[in-house]
């Protein structure tokens, strides 16, 4: 009985570590580069420590018509980091893989300013819904970003 | 450091070797990271100027819970460099920051 047990005990415990291991490995599904459904930019994916971090690697349309330089984040509340361009802007930040999504993080609307509470989940390994919202999920948007697979 | 109260980030500079110079970088974003803290944009250098080995870049005026990294045990300095062409080798930085801490009593 004793032996039973202690069996039983260490398949449970296998099977927890089998589970651990490939939640970790479905985290990492988010690494890569993702495009947003208005295809005006691509945001590669990276981990820092055990988190997710998004930044802008590519723009569509990359230099700012009224001043004719690179884009900058002139709508940032803070005054002093207008000047922080928007390619490697960090839009995604603190993501952390909980229960099967990514959650826990913000995205950053370079077009108003605003950072918005968001979620992300993995409708197969190349298509995210990725969910801003303010306060409660339910009033928010959802975009659906699809992996750039690199030729 | 348990004991901080607040703490601000005051002056980034970022060196990089004598066999390299920043003509190669066009602009730099440096961030906080931890693993208990929400990353934190906290300076910028737009743009780098060229010819340069060491880089001052402008430090955030609006800067949020700085103290909570340095209550962590680690934390990760993130810089962000955009290359004017995408052929720089390996690059290895060195980075002197100088926080103005106020500690509890």
């Amino acid at each position: 009985m004793y032996m039973k047990s202690l069996w039983l005990l260490c398949g449970l415990m296998v099977t927890m570590m089998t589970a651990t291991a490939t939640a970790q490995n479905n985290g990492d599904q988010l690494i890569g580069l993702w495009e947003p459904s208005n295809g005006k930019a691509r945001v590669k994916v990276e981990k820092i420590g055990s988190k997710y971090y998004g930044k802008i690697v590519w723009l569509r349309e990359p230099i700012d018509p009224q001043t004719n330089q690179p884009k900058v984040d002139k709508n940032n509340p803070d005054e002093s980091m207008r000047s922080v361009p928007l390619k490697g802007y960090r839009m995604l930040k603190d993501f952390v893989f909980i229960n099967g999504e990514w959650t826990d993080g913000t995205i950053y609307d370079p077009e108003s300013g605003s950072t918005y509470s968001c979620v992300i989940k993995a409708k197969d390994e190349n298509t995210l819904d990725i969910r801003g919202y303010v306060g409660v999920k339910a009033l928010g948007r959802t975009d659906v970003w699809k992996r750039v697979k690199l030729k | 450091m348990a004991d901080v109260r607040e703490a601000k980030l005051l002056k980034a500079s970022l060196l990089l070797p004598d066999s390299m110079n920043s003509s190669l970088m066009s602009e730099i974003t440096l961030h906080l990271a931890a693993e208990k803290a929400d990353m934190q944009k906290v300076g910028v250098l737009n743009p780098v100027p060229e010819g340069q080995t060491r880089l001052v870049l402008q430090t955030a005026q609006e800067q949020k819970n700085i103290a909570d990294f340095l209550r962590q045990p680690s934390m990760t300095f993130v810089a962000d460099i955009n290359v004017k062409k995408d052929t720089l080798p390996d690059l290895h930085l060195k980075g002197i920051f100088e926080f103005q801490i106020t500690l509890n009593r």
